[in-house]
């Protein structure tokens, strides 16, 4: 499904050059459900921009989905944004202004659909994470849970082959986040590809597929993170 | 609190100065344009004489045509002056604690040909009383006395200007002038009298600006002086000459009369009445009974003496101020809520919703007390301008200034529209969660 | 496109876009306001006369010498002050008559066509044979006036107020004189509507006759009630002792200036003892016409500045609205709207709020329209006016708008993930 190599990532001021994504690379297979891990300033949430298209890289190429996304035009970047991937942000980004109805409808007006495939399609995402009964609420009307469900709500009325999820239950309390998992993982049934950026072991668990970074680097999974657990003045000096 | 309050609102006027700016500016093109066009209608609406509001009096007569009414308005359905024959039996009343015929010339004056050729000047004939109903200034001398008048002396009192031509603007009295064929003596000479309107002769221009040389109306007659103002006259003229003029049915003086109180104004009311009744007996006055005896403020607007376009203006100019300060509301909520944050931190350190919301109501004062300050230095620097304008057009300087009326009325205006632009913007941001805007 | 869930979304927000709204229906009614009042008054600026203006002024002299009560001493000063200017290398010509154009008045009064008739209300003035070459002024029936009427009737009329006429039953003269008039056209109109007033006759209160000889082309001349264009011109000897003799001078062109300064001498040339008074039609005109040049520039002023501060207002509104929607922003690029979409958006929402204060404008504009017009004559506004009106603000709007929906479109996608 996503297959990075060798993307660099450089965020520049005056003084310094920050190495956001040092040379990564992985590969994502089509229905993984991948749990991407690392302290703060690791490079996930730069990591989660690049893979979504929502910033542009210095080097290195990306395909997703079998298609060369490194170099487009800022249209055809939004087109995919807009059919092929889901996003679920942990402030949940709901537009305030907006019910819950005309909130899931927004990606579906992107893609020009008719009229009555959107209320299809949107109903049906309402009920499919249990809030039908809330169509027409204002998102300050509604718990965070019931806000971050209807973010899914959003993702599932496009029907994307992947989501990217950025710690989306961050903002949750604990019931909150296992009905959010719960959803997470019923979709992740259904067949669609989910990389999931987290730093809680909870949630990371219901991913069977662990990834690690380190500065803007891919852990070698297991043997890094032993290498940091044992050797903490080799990790410090790694820092 | 007040002060520290302000202190605050400075502080943060100058943090933000490209903002800053547009707020203050906005506010002061409104103060301008509305305290501008305010002042320009001010001039010709305000009284020039307040004191004698309640006791001079003019006196118009229907003596008009029984077939058609006198050309004008409702308000003014007859003649604007009187005839010479009814403003001498109006003299006959003994109610009026004063009273004058009055009118303008254009006679020439000859002085000493050492000093100036001779010129043509305007010339108000009146009686001594007309003096003290206007309160008129005198730099040198005074007015001549009512033996004068029936005596029909030849005194006469020169204005400042034509003093300053004719003599330097020394003390003249005493002197001889010549005016036409005959010598007058100065008796008076006037310290520089310029009102708004020339309020004793609504009849003509109302900017023009008093006459040169006072005479006696005594004179009229004696040296055939005709009016240089307007005269209204309809039907045959019966005699020839100026009898024949004198006793027609021409008007052509104003006629103004002061009574003490309102008792001495119904008895003249009366006085006039019964007159007219009279009058229809022989033949005259064939319209039905009208007549006025109106107070310097109700000529003002029977004749309608603002400019139509002074109204338009004003409104103009209040309007732009509404949106100026609609545009403040948008500008004050902008500024407000990107401050949200400073906010949270006012709130978690203990401020209450009510110290904040003062808080912001007195900045948008403190803006629009200084916006209106340039807003009235640029009224003053436009009406200037339009000073000079109207010296080009009329011959009269200074005619709008920023009188302390006009000051307190900008004033008003900063300090309402401070009000009315910050509350809602005052409030939204009073009423923000402190959570909410702190950085957590 | 979007309208449903746009235009719900600014419900929510009714103070936000109801002030742009507001100040954009306040704008449009005091816009198309001004400029109605402005094209008024240029209406009257532009006026044209039918006299030839620029070559025009009007020298009154008045004498301080006792001779000058002598009726025969003054028209011996008179036809020699005629012909010293008509004389003069850059006067054109000139004429014995008191009328002075532009003033904003001069001497009216009534005639009517017969007894039975209704009284109409005209300007006269009294003039010589030379008045339609001074004043420039075409005859479309008739002729002129020769010296042989001046004379003539010059002497007529001093007969009659020599002495007290004899009256009949009805008021009447009981000898009437018959007076030669050239009349102006649209007063013709009115006293003989149906036409062909060439030789016919009105009469005024005495019963005298006036007979129209001559009927000229346009003539305006503002005047206190409205009888701008009527007039009525008689041949006489003007002049008095006590008023002076007015003669109106037509300059060669471009003379203006150097007659205006010479005039005088000339005069006193012919007879020293007098005063002289000279005042060019320009300035007089300049000074009629200066209240409404005044209010044409104020309001223009008014009608730029505050173009000006709406637009501006519109930007900075825009721009905060645009700011505090930044994750917004975002997050709908995260979900598949290109830069075209943003900007479409924030420009559509202009465009709603600036069609709605259109709508509100008209209201107002209209509203004011009948408060100016119990106070002022003026026009009332026209339905043109309001549509020009309307669409200026649209493309103001759209402009004030363009900038900050173009940064609203340039905020990069990964607003959506940026932590607060």
């Amino acid at each position: 499904m996503l297959s990075m190599s060798k993307i660099r990532k450089i965020y520049r001021t005056q003084l310094v050059e920050t190495y956001a994504l040092d040379e990564i690379t992985l590969d994502v297979l089509a229905g993984e459900f991948v749990a991407v891990m690392g302290r703060s300033g690791s490079g996930k949430t730069t990591f989660l921009n690049v893979a979504g298209l929502l910033d542009t890289f210095e080097s290195g190429t990306y395909t997703l989905d079998g298609q060369d996304v490194s170099r487009l035009s800022d249209r055809e970047m939004s087109r995919i944004r807009n059919e092929k991937i889901g996003f679920i942000f942990q402030s949940f980004n709901l537009i305030p202004d907006l019910d819950v109805f005309d909130n899931v409808d927004v990606p579906l007006r992107y893609r020009r659909m008719p009229a009555k495939e959107r209320k299809e399609r949107v109903e049906r995402a309402v009920e499919m994470v249990g809030l039908s009964s809330r169509l027409r609420h204002l998102p300050s009307q509604l718990s965070g849970g019931q806000q971050q469900r209807v973010a899914i709500a959003r993702v599932l009325a496009g029907d994307p082959k992947l989501i990217l999820a950025d710690e989306p239950t961050g903002n949750l309390d604990t019931l909150m986040s296992r009905e959010v998992m719960d959803l997470l993982e019923r979709i992740h049934e259904e067949g669609t590809t989910i990389i999931m950026v987290t730093h809680s072991p909870e949630c990371a668990a219901r991913a069977p597929r662990h990834i690690h970074l380190l500065d803007g680097r891919v852990l070698d999974t297991d043997a890094q993170l032993f290498e940091e657990r044992t050797l903490p003045s080799l990790a410090a000096a790694i820092q | 609190m007040l002060l520290h309050n302000i202190w605050i609102a400075w502080k943060s006027l100058k943090r933000s100065p490209t903002l800053s700016l547009l707020i203050v500016s906005c506010i002061a093109l409104g103060i301008a344009f509305a305290t501008t066009f305010a002042t320009v209608r001010h001039a010709f609406t305000k009284h020039p004489l307040p004191d004698k509001e309640p006791v001079l009096r003019y006196v118009r007569l229907d003596n008009w045509d029984p077939r058609t009414a006198y050309p004008g308005d409702s308000l003014n359905s007859l003649p604007p002056q009187v005839t010479y024959r009814d403003a001498m039996e109006l003299r006959r009343s003994t109610l009026p604690a004063r009273q004058t015929p009055t009118f303008r010339a254009l006679l020439t004056v000859i002085p000493d040909p050492a000093i100036s050729r001779p010129s043509r000047e305007d010339i108000r004939l009146a009686e001594s009383d007309f003096f003290e109903m206007f309160q008129v200034p005198f730099r040198y001398g005074g007015p001549w006395t009512r033996e004068a008048d029936t005596k029909q002396e030849h005194v006469i009192v020169l204005s400042e200007r034509l003093n300053e031509r004719l003599f330097g603007g020394r003390n003249s009295v005493g002197q001889t002038l010549k005016i036409e064929t005959r010598d007058f003596r100065i008796v008076g000479v006037l310290a520089g009298w310029q009102p708004t309107v020339r309020m004793y002769d609504m009849t003509g221009s109302a900017l023009s600006e008093p006459e040169a040389v006072f005479m006696p109306f005594a004179m009229a007659v004696p040296m055939q002086i005709r009016t240089a103002g307007n005269s209204d006259g309809w039907g045959t003229q019966a005699g020839t000459g100026v009898a024949g003029f004198l006793n027609s049915e021409t008007s052509w003086l104003q006629y103004w009369v002061e009574l003490r109180s309102p008792a001495d104004e119904a008895a003249y009311r009366s006085f006039v009445e019964s007159y007219i009744t009279d009058q229809k007996k022989v033949g005259r006055f064939a319209r039905p009974m009208n007549y006025r005896v109106s107070s310097i403020a109700t000529l003002m607007t029977d004749f309608q003496i603002a400019p139509k376009e002074t109204f338009a203006l004003l409104l103009v100019g209040l309007l732009f101020l509404a949106v100026a300060a609609v545009n403040l509301i948008g500008l004050l909520l902008g500024k407000f809520l990107a401050r949200a944050n400073e906010v949270g931190v006012r709130r978690a350190l203990g401020a209450s919703r009510r110290d904040v919301f003062m808080q912001h109501l007195v900045e948008c004062q403190v803006v629009a007390v200084l916006g209106g300050a340039i807003g009235v230095v640029l009224a003053a620097v436009s009406l200037r301008a339009l000073n000079a304008y109207m010296l080009d057009m009329t011959n009269r300087a200074g005619l709008f200034s920023l009188d302390f009326r006009m000051l307190l009325l900008a004033l008003a205006l900063s300090i309402t529209a401070g009000l009315i632009s910050g509350v809602y913007p005052a409030w939204r941001i009073c009423r923000l969660a402190p959570a909410n805007h702190l950085k957590v | 496109m979007h309208l449903g869930p746009l235009v719900r979304a600014m419900l929510r927000n009714k103070v936000r876009f109801g002030l742009l709204a507001v100040e954009v229906a306040l704008t449009l009614a005091i816009v198309a306001n001004c400029v109605s009042l402005i094209l008024e008054a240029r209406r009257e600026l532009t006026r044209p006369s039918g006299f030839v203006d620029e070559q025009l002024l009007l020298v009154t002299a008045t004498p301080f010498n006792e001779a000058f009560r002598e009726v025969a001493y003054r028209d011996t000063i008179v036809d020699q002050d005629l012909a010293a200017l008509r004389a003069h290398p850059a006067i054109e010509t000139a004429t014995n008559s008191g009328f002075l154009p532009w003033q904003g008045g001069g001497s009216s009064t009534m005639y009517r066509r017969d007894s039975k008739a209704e009284l109409v209300r005209t300007q006269i003035y009294a003039a010589d044979e030379k008045l339609l070459d001074t004043l420039g002024v075409r005859l479309v029936e008739g002729r002129a006036f020769t010296r042989e009427d001046v004379l003539r009737n010059t002497e007529q009329l001093r007969a009659l107020n020599d002495t007290e006429r004899q009256r009949d039953a009805s008021g009447l003269a009981a000898v009437k004189v018959t007076v030669p008039a050239i009349i102006s056209k649209a007063y013709a109109q009115l006293m003989f509507p149906e036409g062909q007033p060439l030789g016919k006759t009105f009469e005024d209160e005495d019963g005298d006759r006036w007979q129209v000889i001559g009927v000229i082309d346009t003539f305006y001349n503002p005047y206190a009630w409205k009888i701008g264009e009527y007039a009525t011109f008689y041949p006489r000897r003007q002049g008095s002792y006590e008023g002076g003799t007015s003669y109106l001078v037509r300059v060669k062109p471009g003379q203006l200036t150097a007659v205006e300064k010479g005039v005088e001498g000339v005069l006193a040339g012919v007879n020293a003892n007098r005063t002289y008074r000279v005042r060019t039609v320009p300035d007089v005109k300049r000074r009629f016409l200066g209240s409404q040049t005044l209010m044409v520039r104020l309001l223009s002023i008014v009608i730029v500045v505050l173009v000006f501060v709406t637009g501006l207002g519109i930007m900075g509104l825009t721009s905060f609205s645009v700011a505090e929607r930044t994750r917004q922003i975002g997050t709908r690029r995260a979900l598949g709207a290109d830069r075209a979409a943003i900007l479409k958006h924030f420009l559509l929402e202009n465009w709603i709020t600036t069609t709605v204060g259109i709508v509100l404008g008209v209201g107002l504009a209209i509203t004011l329209n009948m408060t100016l017009l119990s106070e002022v004559d003026g026009p009332k506004i026209t339905p043109g006016l309001l549509a020009i009106g309307a669409a200026l603000l649209w493309l103001a709007g759209l402009l004030a708008t363009l900038w900050p929906a173009l940064r609203g479109a340039r905020v990069a996608p990964a607003e959506a993930t940026r932590n607060i």
